[in-house]
This record gives C-alpha cells, structure tokens and sequence, in this order.
C-alpha cells in the first residue's frame, strides 16, 4: 500500500524557541498583537524545518549526539567502563544529519565515513534534492569511485571532431560533464578513486574550476554556493587508493554514520513493503531556491563570532605548534619544523622533559592547527549558532562542531601517556569524543588561568592597535619596558607550553613595532 | 523540603471558568493565547477568571476601558511585564473614573474598598498588597524540577537585582560534575538566573554563559549568600529571597524598630 502521505509532514513553526527572552515590559498593545511569528521565508527557520523533516522523516536516525544543554543534564552511569548517558534539556541533535545539512548551508565540504548500508549516499542525495534537483537528477551525477575512473569520466572529454580538425588547444571545445555545475556535488566512496583522477577532483574542490586540454570550466552553480558530499567506507587511509593529503585536507567536517537502531525496525519494514526511497518524497516547501541558497550562506557569515568566544578559540588553537625541542631557534620550535626536516613529532615531545605531559594539551597531537581548518571551524559554529536561531555564536556553538570540523585534521600523538594506559585508551580510536574532550580541557584551563579576567597580552595588543598617532617617545619606551617586563614573567614561570608561544612571538612583534616606531621618531626629529 | 512555586495572593483563589466575550473592539481570545505562550496555562486560567468577571461587572465600554482591563487581569495573573502599564492606566482610571470601582476590583482579585489603597502600596513596593504584613511571605519560587520547578541542583547564591524586583540566583553545579557543552565556567560552577518578581508573579530565566559572563553583577558572586535584599520602587529596602534547598522564599521586609 502506497504511504506518501506520511513523507508531506513538516514540523510546525517556531521549531525552535529561545525561551530566556521574556520582555521586560509589556503594554495592552502587546497583549492584542500576534507574537512576532517566524516568517515563512525565515531561512533558518526553513533550514530546522529541513533538519526534522530528515531526522524525523527520511533518515531513521535516533542519535542525539550534538548535545546542548540549558543547565545540567540528567546523566546516568551506565557500565561498569566509564560510559555515561546524558539526556540534554534543550534541542539536541543527530550529527549525520545536521553536518551534512549545515554544509549545504555554508556551501562546504562533508566528508561521510562508515560501513557499507548506513545511508551515507542517501543523505548525500537528499542534500542535492533539498538544492531543488530532482532525485533521477541527483542520482544520476553521482560520481562512483572505482579504480578505473579517469579524468575524462570525471570531466568531460574534447568533441571527437575539434580534436581532427582544431588547430591550436584553444579550438577544442570540451563535452563537460553536467554534475560539474551542481549545487550539490556527489563522490561516492572517494577512497577508490586513482591517485591521478583525485588531482583532478582536488583542483575542483580547492580552486572551483576543471581544466582539460588547455580549457577551463567553473563549477560554480546558479546560486555561486556549491557543497561537496565525499563518502567512505575508511577513514584511516585505507581504500582502494590512499587519499592524497591535499584532498583529504579540503574536507570541512567529517561524519560517522551511524548504524541502525534495530528499535526502529517498523519503520524499516514500511518501506520495504511500501517500495519508497525517502528522496523522492521531500516536500516542496523544503527545497531552497538559489537566491535562498544564497542568502542563506550570507546570513550565516554574518553572524557575529563575539571576542569573548574568538579569544577562547585563540587560546585553544594556541596549545598545538610549539614543541620545547623542535629546533634552536625560538621561533622554529614548533612541529612543523620537526616534520618538514624529516624528524618524529612524538619522539620530540617525548623528549621534552620540562612540561607536564597531562597538562600540555600541545602534547597530544603531532600536528598543529591550520589557519584553513580553523576558517572551516568558525564557518561552521556560525552555521551552528544560525540554526539555532543565535543571535551570536556561542562557546557551545563552537564546542559542537569543533570535533568535527577538526576530525582527521589534528592528529593525535599515540605515544602520548593518555593514549598509551588509563582510562582515555579508547580515545586513541574516538577522535570525537577526544577533540570534544580536548577542548573542553583548553576551557578549563582559560578559566583557572583567569584570562577571561585578566590578558595582560591582549590588554597590550588592544593598547597598540588604538594606533601609534600621538604616541610619544617616553610612552613608546613605557611600553616597551611594559613587554619586556611580560616576556620576563612568563621566563620566571620555567616550564613552557604551547600557549606561550603564540603570547611569546606577539609580544616579540609588539616590541619591534615600537622599537622601529621609536628609531623612527628619533630620526625624523 | 522543596515546595511548588506559588503566590501568596493566589492562595485560597478560587478560579471560575469565565467566559470570554466576543467584543468587537478586541481579539479577547489572541490575548488569552499571549498569556498563556508566556506564562503557562495556570496563568492564562487566572486571566480568564479576572478579565471575565471584569467585563461581567462592567459590559461594554470603549477600546480604551477594554484595554485597561485587559492589562490589569493580565498582571494580576501574574505576567510581571505589564506592570508598568497596568499601573499606570489603574493611576488613570481612578483619577478620571473611566472604568468603575467595582469593575476595576474585580480585575485585581479586591475588595472595593482597597482598590485605591492598593494603587498607593504600589507606588511604594511591587510587592503592596493590602492583605499582606511585614515580614510575610509573598512568593515561593525555585523547585526541583521533577517537582514542577526548574532545578536540578540546589540553589546556594543570590544577588540582588540592579533594578527593583531582581535577583541573580546561582544553582549548585551537577552532581555527577559533569558540565554541558554551554555551562557557565566562569562563575565556576552551576548556572545562573535571572528572577524577576513582584506581588503577583515572576518569571525565572537561566542566563546563558555570555550574558553571565558579561553581567555587571557576575563579578560579586564572592559576596553572594543565602539570602539578599532588593531595593523597592522608592530605593528602600524591598523585600528579601532567602534560599533553602531548591526553594527560594521571598517576604517582605520587617518594619524598622
């Protein structure tokens, strides 16, 4: 028996309510006026309706493991290992639905891992049927990735005639392929693909354009915002072909499927008796047009990321690039230089005797944050925090999609004690729940160093960014003895971490701008 | 012991299941579905007790009597952001006898007779009531929220508002020691909230991490304690919030010797 009717439902406005903004004064006015009602074209609004429709509707997915809580959750220990339950108490969700759609959203790139069968492709192709693809269209540009896959299955090929009759490359003219120019592009199980054809894709990925036989073509869709969707079965480098580390490097977050909660086999069974494909049924309502799609990835990047929250995420990125023994120089004792000279990052952090290896977040990774990843990372809290319906982007915006927005990006130090024994072992395996942890740590360890309160190097940063017009020669001086006296406090303090480091070089910056802005006033009298 | 929130003027109340009007000035039933999106179905059935029996003892009237009356049933059902314009038009009413003694007594829940004597208490104190003594109590607010309140941790700190009739209230941190992914760390521990209260009802708010952090009053946590006082409408000493457990009790002050 045919059911399309249960597909059409969509959640009721508002799907989300931020009760904590009672007004403080009413008048009768307000008592007879319609409560500022979300719009219909409120794009967030669509956005969460989208988002249930998917999780309630299309992909049969009880996971609720983007916690957000208004105030302390219930929490059971379960086990005799450590595992705990929460049950949040404010709007909670799935994560391999809310990443995926959060990067249609911002026009990224998602990287889908898991087993075969867990629906990877089927959400992917939902994305480009929210896009307003049809889902024959959709399902026929989905690029398989199979060992013998070539540029030119990929791309296109030059029309048979040009290539007997043009004179020049300029005069071939390129069949292109039509996935190319949509707005939801689609690799399936990307791992299989040859490392030659993955050059090809990345420079689609990274730069927005193809190029073959002297010709180029750009990606870009009708809206100009285009989001990538790879699949995978591995994401520890296995695969047919090992990934190449530029392309992997492209992918905005990464997504564990999850599997299948066997309590939720009815719905299973309906579709199998019923014959239908989730894609086929999305209610028009849902489907962005491209001035929405637009619009939306306009409305994202303008939420505002306050200072309170940047400086948070500095602090935290600051723990990753120094380590004690990485060169001689102050300024080359970070792992990149231990890396790029053909040294073991984890046997030079193992080697450093002066830190605490617990308290030295830096010491977990064997790599450092790079400026794309953290781009990616405040795209995305923002995509976070507007589909929440934020004003601004919150510490927990930030802190749920950071794990995986950084997942496969910062790599952990296996050598490294937490990984090695104890009770974090299975972290070494669940790097969500690792980076999750970590920068819950970097957190803690802002608040005990009171910096929040108290940043005498941003104090000084702020001082020097008001500008240098007016500064006088023996104001210039104070200032400079100023940072000589926090470079001496932080050398009297004898063991370094990698938060140091960045505090270190900015105040070295600092000095040799007054030091040149002092040489300067002298000369010019 | 944790109690149920209450207030003291709704004790005994007796709510009767008025019908409201159709009146062709007013979306009377818009204004009931307001009230309850804001404060819940017990405070739209106290607004419908009140503006029925307001409108039962004064039929028709103009938009501006209406709209008089509208405002009074919805503070005296304890929608705390109309005070202000409920007063005010309560001031106007009286001094311009627009609206009727007995019509407006009705609208508070009083006796005739204290109609006036009321208006006056409230330019004083939100918390004047004429029934009510020194020293009494007036609201109970807070409660573990298996027990219809909002808590899960008890609450251990209060601080006075910094305008009449609020207090920041901090809830002890999880038992499990388990933070959120939002907690406020920078208070160190638990959550916090905002009370906003007067005679006929509050509403309790949890503050998320940034407006806690950013809040004038988050730097004097150290000097919270148990209880603390809020000034009233005239800058004196207003009533107090004393905590216990889950539950938090306000009185008003005791008469100076």
């Amino acid at each position: 028996m045919a059911q399309g009717n249960r597909w059409n439902k969509v959640s009721a406005s508002p799907t989300r309510t931020n009760g904590a903004t009672l007004p403080e004064e009413l008048t009768a006015e307000d008592l007879f006026t319609e409560a500022p009602a979300v719009a219909d074209t409120a794009l967030d609004e669509k956005l969460r309706q989208a988002y249930f429709w998917l999780v309630n509707r299309a992909v049969i997915s009880p996971f609720y493991d983007v916690e957000f809580s208004a105030g302390s959750p219930v929490t059971f220990a379960l086990g005799d290992a450590g595992a705990e339950l929460n049950l949040p108490t404010d709007q909670s969700y799935s994560s391999n639905v809310l990443l995926p759609l959060l990067t249609f959203a911002v026009g990224g790139r998602c990287l889908l891992v898991g087993g075969p069968g867990r629906g990877k492709t089927t959400l992917a192709i939902l994305m480009g049927v929210l896009a307003g693809s049809s889902p024959r269209e959709v399902r026929r540009n989905v690029q398989q990735g199979q060992p013998q896959i070539t540029v030119s299955d990929l791309v296109g090929m030059p029309l048979p005639r040009d290539l007997v009759t043009a004179g020049s490359l300029a005069e071939i003219e390129i069949a292109w392929r039509s996935w190319l120019t949509q707005p939801v592009k689609i690799i399936d199980e990307y791992n299989r693909i040859p490392t030659k054809t993955q050059s090809a894709l990345l420079t689609m990925v990274a730069e927005g354009y193809v190029e073959s036989h002297d010709q180029m073509h750009s990606t870009a869709p009708e809206s100009g915002v285009e989001s990538w969707f790879f699949t995978a079965n591995d994401d520890a480098g296995g695969g047919t072909f090992p990934v190449i580390q530029a392309l992997r490097d492209r992918m905005d977050v990464t997504v564990a499927a999850q599997g299948f909660n066997n309590r939720f086999f009815d719905e299973l069974v309906a579709r199998v008796e019923a014959g239908e494909r989730p894609e086929d049924h999305l209610p028009a309502e849902l489907v962005f047009g491209p001035d929405e799609q637009r619009l939306l990835e306009a409305a994202i990047r303008a939420v505002p990321l306050p200072g309170a929250v940047r400086r948070q995420l500095e602090f935290f990125a600051s723990h990753f690039e120094f380590v004690q023994q990485g060169g001689r120089r102050f300024e080359y004792r970070t792992k990149d230089t231990v890396r790029t000279g053909g040294g073991e990052v984890a046997e030079t952090i193992e080697a450093n005797s002066g830190a605490d290896l617990q308290v030295d977040l830096g010491s977990q990774t064997t790599n450092s944050l790079s400026v794309r990843s953290l781009q990616t990372l405040i795209r995305y809290a923002k995509a976070m925090a507007y589909f929440r319906g934020r004003p601004v982007v919150g510490l927990d915006d930030l802190a749920a999609v950071l794990p995986f927005a950084l997942r496969g990006k910062l790599l952990p130090n296996e050598l490294h004690p937490r990984f090695d024994v104890g009770a974090d072992r299975e972290l070494a395996t669940d790097s969500i729940s690792w980076l999750a942890d970590l920068f819950a740590e970097s957190r803690r360890q802002f608040t005990a160093l009171g910096l929040a309160a108290s940043d005498p190097i941003s104090d000084a940063l702020d001082l020097f960014n008001q500008g240098l017009d007016g500064v006088t020669s023996a104001q210039a001086a104070s200032r400079l003895t100023g940072i000589e006296s926090l470079i001496s406090g932080i050398a009297k303090q004898g063991k370094l971490y990698g938060r140091h480091f960045d505090d270190l070089l900015a105040l070295k910056y600092l000095h040799q701008r007054y030091t040149n802005y002092v040489s300067w006033l002298g000369f010019s009298g | 012991m944790t109690q149920r929130p209450l207030h003291v003027v709704n004790a005994g109340l007796e709510l009767t299941d008025e019908p409201l009007p159709e009146v062709p000035e007013l979306d009377l039933a818009l204004s009931l579905s307001r009230i309850e999106a804001l404060h819940g179905a017990a405070a739209g059935a106290r607004y419908r007790h009140f503006l029925g029996r307001a409108l039962a003892a004064q039929p028709g009237g103009d938009r501006d009597d209406l709209l008089t009356l509208a405002t009074l049933a919805a503070w005296r059902a304890g929608a705390v952001a109309f005070r202000t314009d409920a007063l005010r038009r309560l001031d106007a009413a009286l001094a311009t006898d627009t609206v009727r003694i007995p019509t407006l007594a009705a609208a508070l829940g009083l006796p005739e007779h204290s109609v006036a004597a009321f208006a006056e208490l409230q330019r004083g104190s939100r918390f004047g009531w004429p029934d009510l003594v020194a020293g009494g109590l007036v609201a109970v607010v807070g409660g573990f929220r298996g027990l219809f309140g909002p808590w899960l941790t008890p609450a251990v700190a209060v601080l006075a508002g910094d305008r009449p009739g609020t207090f920041l209230i901090r809830t002890a941190a999880s038992r499990s020691g388990t933070a959120p992914a939002g907690a406020d760390e920078s208070t160190g521990s638990g959550d916090a909230w905002l009370l906003t209260v007067d005679v006929f009802g509050h509403t309790l708010t949890r503050l998320v991490p940034e407006e806690t952090g950013s809040h004038p009053l988050a730097a004097r946590w150290a000097e919270a304690g148990l209880s603390s006082s809020s000034p009233d409408e005239a800058g004196a000493p207003g009533a107090t919030l004393q905590l216990a457990g889950y539950t938090a009790y306000l009185r008003l002050p005791e008469v100076a010797a």
